[in-house]
């Protein structure tokens, strides 16, 4: 079921098709898809590079907040509570809808910051939050969906530290922070790198959130995919697109999965 | 909680309930605000105004009946199809199992939108594209690898023996799996199985894709209403909250009765 469609999308990106192969007439590979993929003065590298650009700000912001937000409800030896996981159970879409009335001209987030701004001499008119050429709206949506993510992957190899450390560290005079540095994250490094890979992946792969918060330009290479297909019917850049994520995914998810595997091996011992 | 909250604890507790929490509010507001003028910061009149509205306009009703059949439906083709796969991969650990697990793993790290590119030109060719019933295969792409997880853990844990025992006495295998096994693994099911329902639920991308504009799902018709030229927020408020607080009640059910913590976003 996701063989199937894997190599087509492959076998497309070279301008062939599964049914004509079938059907036995000459295939024709052609790699006008990728020359135009990578050629500057089309919209798809600059897409590819805003893609990567905001979901590394989003995965950096959800992975810092997160972390800290967890290291915070361990050391106070509180249990996360069920209601604090709603954005994991809200669909993608609903989410965005959500941050796209706080965000649009009239929302309650878009007049507390455009109002101090504006307060503060900054700006002379509202800057747009929503829809915007910066993917500030993306960032919003993004960051409330992926922080309660990161705080529920690290929770639990936090937990499993021994308090005898921290207590230790604590009595031959360690601070909070280095407390953090020194015991905290030395021990946690693989489930760092493992949330970190599987919440880009996730930001980069999602297309609800980009579709509804993003602006018309630039767009996430996912909204470029769905656009090509369904509004241009430009096959073969859909395609072409698809397997340069398919790349991205295949890295993300192995690193992913070697960390979090090096992360369970770890803590049982 | 070991000691009292101090003030730092209230500041932080309350950034991130107010971050959490405000775009649910948010959303309230929309979904029974029956007058909201622009000027003003809150609804003038609350009402059912907009979930009577959804619920008697013919294409947000047929969304709401094709989500809420669509998600059973994908939740027993996913169940039939994982319970004998979650049987092999539970109790024979060889290395074909193996393979298998890993390569349904790599499947949770592939884009939906390019599974859903890839299959379009099937569907076409097939002549599938806005077909109800051609959409519970593509919803199952997706629950597929986390109902598969839950039913092999739940195999994995049920002792050998017991199977043998069964078999001694003369019970077939699928006696074995039927007397043995269900009883024992009903847990691990149930929660595969709301796994598979509640991503049929969400699911956006693959519906858009493939069932649109024939099958329209409340999270297609949530997209309708904010994702066009014309936003219209307070049907799609509704409509978000007839999806948004089943998911919610299945949520509490898993963490209360079947132990499992769930979090899907559909896309």
């Amino acid at each position: 079921m996701v063989f199937l469609p894997i190599v087509n999308v492959v076998l497309g990106s070279f301008g062939l098709s599964i049914f004509e192969i079938l059907k036995g007439s000459s295939p024709k590979i052609t790699l006008r898809g990728y020359l135009r993929f990578l050629n500057p003065s089309e919209p798809y590298l600059q897409s590819l590079f805003f893609t990567i650009y905001i979901s590394l700000i989003a995965t950096a912001i959800s992975i810092v907040a997160g972390y800290f937000f967890a290291v915070y409800l361990v050391m106070k030896g509180w249990r996360i509570s069920m209601i604090f996981t709603i954005p994991l159970f809200t669909p993608y879409v609903v989410g965005a809808f959500m941050w796209w009335t706080l965000l649009y001209p009239r929302g309650y987030i878009s007049l507390i910051i455009n109002g101090i701004l504006k307060y503060l001499g900054l700006i002379r008119y509202p800057i747009p939050l929503v829809n915007d050429p910066y993917g500030i709206g993306i960032l919003f949506g993004e960051v409330w969906i992926r922080f309660v993510t990161a705080v529920m992957m690290f929770y639990s190899p936090l937990q499993l530290i021994s308090r005898d450390l921290t207590d230790a560290a604590r009595v031959l005079g360690a601070s909070t922070w280095q407390v953090i540095r020194r015991v905290y994250i030395p021990l946690t490094k693989y489930s760092l790198i493992a949330t970190s890979a599987i919440i880009l992946l996730a930001t980069m792969a999602g297309v609800s959130i980009p579709l509804i918060l993003g602006g018309s330009w630039p767009q996430f290479l996912n909204v470029m995919i769905y656009l090509d297909v369904t509004e241009t019917f430009n096959y073969l850049s859909a395609y072409v697109s698809g397997v340069f994520y398919l790349i991205t995914c295949a890295i993300l998810g192995y690193i992913f999965f070697r960390f979090a595997m090096k992360r369970v091996v770890m803590q049982t011992r | 909680m070991r000691e009292g909250l101090a003030i730092w604890d209230i500041i932080i507790l309350s950034i991130v309930v107010i971050y959490l929490f405000l775009p649910m509010v948010v959303l309230f507001e929309y979904a029974f605000a029956e007058i909201w003028y622009a000027y003003r910061l809150f609804p003038s009149r609350i009402g059912l105004k907009w979930f009577t509205w959804v619920l008697r306009h013919y294409d947000t009703r047929m969304a709401f009946i094709y989500s809420y059949t669509l998600a059973p439906l994908t939740m027993v083709a996913t169940l039939a199809l994982c319970i004998p796969a979650g049987y092999v991969l539970g109790t024979r650990r060889g290395k074909l199992s193996l393979i298998t697990e890993n390569l349904v793993n790599m499947n949770m790290a592939l884009p939906v939108i390019v599974i859903g590119i890839g299959l379009l030109p099937f569907y076409v060719h097939l002549g599938l594209l806005n077909n109800y019933w051609a959409l519970v295969p593509a919803h199952m792409i997706g629950a597929i690898p986390y109902t598969l997880r839950c039913v092999a853990a739940a195999f994995a844990q049920v002792p050998r023996d017991l199977e043998e025992i069964a078999r001694v006495l003369g019970a077939n295998r699928l006696q074995a799996i039927r007397k043995v096994y269900i009883p024992l693994t009903w847990r691990g099911i149930l929660a595969g199985g709301i796994f598979a329902f509640s991503w049929s639920l969400n699911e956006f991308i693959l519906t858009l894709l493939l069932g649109f504009p024939g099958v329209k799902t409340l999270p297609v018709a949530i997209y309708e209403y904010v994702g066009g030229y014309y936003l219209t927020p307070q049907p799609a408020a509704a409509l978000s909250l007839l999806i948004v607080l089943p998911s919610i009640a299945i949520a509490l059910f898993l963490e209360k009765y079947v132990q499992v913590s769930l979090g899907l976003g559909g896309g």
